[in-house]
């Protein structure tokens, strides 16, 4: 038993010799740029100048203009605001493949009572239906100790039949009264704004977050993208119409982004499902990070059950058939692992992007649109295998 | 002893018929090292979620600083100041170390909004492994999905002994790693003992590293106490009381 050896000594030779981090900026952020952290950005990009330019040779119209973007951007919602939802389930290592038969179920609910309860009444409802088809789900998974993929299997099904039952399978249309209302609160257009100035108003918060930190190279970054946006602003007309929709999916989008980035909440989901065992061993009460996600993506589902009501004023019972494909497609060409533990819901919402712009870039151009299902199903399938290739390559090489 | 951190008075677990230990007494002092010893299914794992707060016991009592304590679960253990290291580490493999130290314990500001205090965090563990003379390669910001099997014992044993532990359990700390490591690693649980002050109860299978590194080892085999050994004792005196070449017990009752 011989002396032990002090910190001192151990000092610099414990486990590496490296005394500082002397590594450069972009050493130390170069995986958020890599394939496999950034590789639907890149994937949007490219698309994006493909269409463009490809537009422009065939003499049609702008693929970028405004008007264009703004019908993206809608068209994206919807499944955006699920999409939202199921990365938090992704996250937590868990799936649900009810949720647009929930969706469906929510919608049809708010329908079916709206006429009595009036339009206040119907939209809480419809929340609720969705919410509480999730807490369903939840509980199945957590009590029962069944597969998530096997429970909403199950209510995938079952939350149809009820959608089904509801109007004994006819398509429920709501009075011209109740529909205006509710195209008023969810079904319309909110305004148009420019996007540069958005990008004025982020720079500038940035620079002032910075100033106050000390930090006057980012300030003075920041504070020229601002004034470069400031003049783009006023030197172009360039106006996106923002929908109801659109609007509802950026705010879930800001409100869940700075949960799981920044909150106690946020890191302990991703615990629960990095690492279950470690997490229970660290006092995280595991039932509650499982169970709340899937009243998560049950909330996202009846929100954009009740948004599709609002903005066509009838429920058809096969509302969103096959639509949870596109929702947890997004999360997947997002980089969202199914294992849990690990995924932005920002990246997801960049996955919904390319689904929609594949369709929409692929019809302007002249494709047939059973292209652009091959091309999505490829997407799929080479998002998920560039993820998997790129951590196995991380777990080998990235080991000193 | 004098400075007993931890009393194991009489503990006995059944499951069902099964007598998974069987009276068993240690105990556990500061600033030393103390080995748990046997073959499989000798008992150790038993006593250790015992320890730990995860099994009850069904006869006996705890002492922690001569006082009984009940515990019903991991978070009670802590909250006493026993803290485990378990053989699969659980460690979050998408975190860094900063926020693995604080896992289940998170610093946030801002009440109900529970926004957590990242830099804070990662400060304080740094201070931390720098006290211990553990210098990562990259820095408390590294993930553990990018740390070697060495590294990641060392941030676990870390992360147990910065919650100002009284009793540090380790289980098979070395066993995954190769010599260099291992030496790292039992170095690192020397300082935690002679310079820290920490109890600590080692669950090992290799007897040099018993042999060298406790001042004490218990010997379990088939839930029963079969030997202490004190003082110099060699590997060849761990293995004689494992496979049952020897024992303290009486004729009777082997």
């Amino acid at each position: 038993m011989g002396a032990a050896p002090t910190a001192a000594e151990g000092a610099g030779t414990f486990l590496g010799t490296v005394d500082e981090d002397t590594r450069s900026w972009w050493q130390t952020h170069r995986e958020a740029f890599s394939l496999r952290s950034a590789g639907a950005v890149y994937a949007l990009g490219i698309l994006l100048v493909f269409f463009t330019v490809r537009a422009s040779q065939l003499g049609r119209p702008n693929y970028l203009a405004a008007s264009n973007v703004g019908n993206l951007l809608e068209q994206t919602s919807l499944i955006a605001i699920m999409a939202i939802g199921m990365t938090v389930l992704l996250i937590s290592g868990n799936f649900d493949l009810s949720v647009a038969s929930n969706a469906a179920m929510a919608s049809m609910a708010a329908a079916m009572v709206i006429e009595s309860v009036g339009p206040i009444g119907a939209v809480a409802f419809g929340l609720a239906v969705g919410t509480f088809g999730g807490l369903i789900n939840g509980l199945i998974h957590w009590y029962v100790g069944l597969n998530s993929f096997i429970v909403t299997l199950g209510t995938l099904t079952a939350y149809r039949g009820i959608v089904l039952y509801m109007n004994d399978g006819q398509e429920k249309v709501i009075s011209r009264e109740d529909s205006e209302v509710l195209k008023g609160w969810a079904g319309d257009f909110v305004g148009s704004i420019e996007p540069t100035l958005v990008i004025v108003i982020v720079a500038v918060a940035t620079a002032i977050y910075f100033a106050v930190n000390n930090q006057r190279t980012q300030v003075i970054a920041a504070a020229s993208i601002a004034a470069v946006a400031a003049g783009t602003t006023l030197a172009t007309n360039y106006a996106i119409r923002i929908a109801h929709q659109a609007l509802f999916m950026l705010i879930l989008l800001a409100i869940v982004w700075f949960v799981l980035r920044f909150t106690v909440t946020g890191k302990r989901l991703y615990a629960t499902g990095g690492n279950q065992e470690a997490a229970r061993a660290a006092g995280i009460v595991v039932s509650r990070y499982t169970i709340l996600p899937f009243v998560i993506v049950g909330f996202c589902a009846g929100l954009a059950g009740v948004i599709n009501l609002s903005r066509v004023g009838a429920v058809s019972p096969s509302l969103f058939t096959m639509r949870e494909l596109e929702v947890i497609a997004s999360a997947i060409i997002g980089g969202v692992a199914l294992t849990g533990g690990s995924g932005s819901v920002v990246k997801t919402i960049v996955g919904s992007s390319l689904l929609f712009v594949m369709t929409n870039g692929f019809t302007i151009i002249g494709l047939s649109p059973f292209i652009t299902e091959i091309a999505i199903g490829v997407l799929v399938i080479g998002a998920a295998s560039l993820y998997v290739v790129a951590s196995r390559r991380a777990a080998a090489a990235g080991r000193i | 002893m004098a400075n007993a951190v931890l009393e194991v008075k009489n503990i006995t677990k059944k499951f069902g018929a099964v007598k998974a230990l069987d009276d068993v007494s240690f105990s556990i002092n500061a600033g030393s090292i103390t080995g748990l010893i046997g073959d499989n299914g000798a008992g150790k794992s038993t006593t250790i979620k015992i320890l730990s707060g995860i099994f009850e016991p069904t006869e006996g009592t705890l002492e922690l600083d001569g006082s009984p304590i009940r515990m019903n679960s991991p978070v009670d253990a802590r909250a006493q100041g026993i803290e485990t290291v378990h053989q699969s580490l659980a460690l979050i493999e998408e975190f860094d170390v900063g926020e693995n130290f604080y896992l289940g314990r998170e610093i946030s500001k801002f009440g109900p909004l529970r926004i957590a205090q990242s830099a804070k965090m990662n400060r304080q563990a740094e201070e931390s492994m720098k006290s211990l003379g553990i210098n990562l390669p990259g820095g408390v910001r590294r993930k553990v999905r990018s740390m070697s099997g060495g590294q990641r014992q060392a941030v676990a044993i870390a992360r147990a002994s910065f919650w100002q532990s009284r009793l540090l359990l380790l289980d098979e700390p070395t066993a995954a790693l190769g010599v260099r490591e291992s030496k790292q690693v039992t170095e690192l649980i020397q300082r935690l003992a002679y310079e820290q002050g920490a109890a600590v109860l080692l669950i090992s299978h290799n007897m040099r590293d018993v042999a060298s590194l406790c001042e004490t080892a218990v010997v379990l085999r088939q839930g029963k106490r079969v030997g202490l050994l004190e003082g110099d004792f060699t590997s060849e005196d761990c293995v004689a009381y494992i496979t049952g070449a020897r024992t303290d017990l009486p004729d009777e009752d082997v």
